[in-house]
């Protein structure tokens, strides 16, 4: 049960970050060591501004497009522009 | 093996932990701002220790507990499912669990200890205090409540 749960909730997030950014190429959702989820993402609008704000950017998107159920979920936010997702996110394997 | 040996007593965590937090927004004041947001990231773990301590019963924080991860501290907390219920505490701690330490990557942390002064600006440094101790939306303050 809780683990369907959090499939759905990654679904959810990893649906909702796909139209945050314009498309999935660069989102990552992976399930974190304590079974929270966390995201690598890269998009011109984290550009210029800083991690606390960008954080806001993804919340505020998220908040609107999720139920709480999932959203409390994610714990792990990697915003980064598109040049530094490309230097620092994980490769696919 | 857990490591039993005690480190501080619950009381005396606690101190410490005001003191840090006190010592950030004076640090604020004189334009310190890398070194308010270690010291305010560093009050907000103390206070998850002493949570723990006190869902625990512990008089004293234990060696087992020389962790600096947030989210494992919620855990152990017994809080993380009531902190994940409040929207507006929970958004602050995921401000603060993903500032403090910085982390660029996976493979490339860059903790907030190494930051140089011109790192951060008054306006970063006054959004992370309140996400720390902000009577309303403060991780700080909701676990005072608590503890």
């Amino acid at each position: 049960m809780v683990a369907k749960q959090g499939l759905r909730a990654k679904e959810n997030i990893q649906k909702a970050l796909t139209e945050f950014v314009d498309g999935g190429e660069h989102v990552i959702v992976f399930e974190n060591e304590w079974g929270h989820m966390g995201v690598f993402l890269g998009s011109e609008k984290f550009r210029g501004k800083n991690p606390l704000a960008r954080i806001d950017i993804v919340w505020d998107f998220l908040r609107n497009r999720l139920e709480w159920e999932d959203l409390s979920r994610l714990s792990t936010i990697h915003a980064w522009t598109p040049e530094e997702y490309d230097q620092w996110a994980p490769r696919a394997q | 093996m857990l490591d039993t040996r005690p480190i501080i007593s619950r009381e005396t965590l606690k101190q410490v932990a005001d003191a840090r937090l006190a010592e950030a927004n004076a640090l604020i004041e004189s334009g310190h701002y890398a070194g308010a947001i270690y010291l305010a990231g560093y009050a907000a773990e103390c206070y998850l220790k002493l949570a723990a301590c006190v869902t625990l019963n512990w008089d004293h924080l234990y060696g087992a507990f020389r962790d600096h991860d947030l989210e494992a501290l919620l855990l152990y907390s017994g809080l993380d499912k009531e902190l994940r219920s409040d929207q507006e505490i929970y958004q602050s701690f995921v401000k603060i669990m993903n500032t403090w330490p910085i982390r660029k990557g996976p493979d490339k942390p860059e903790h907030v200890r190494y930051s140089g002064p011109g790192d951060f600006d008054e306006e970063e440094a006054t959004a992370f205090l309140s996400c720390v101790s902000d009577m309303k939306a403060g991780v700080v303050p909701w676990l005072q409540s608590r503890v």
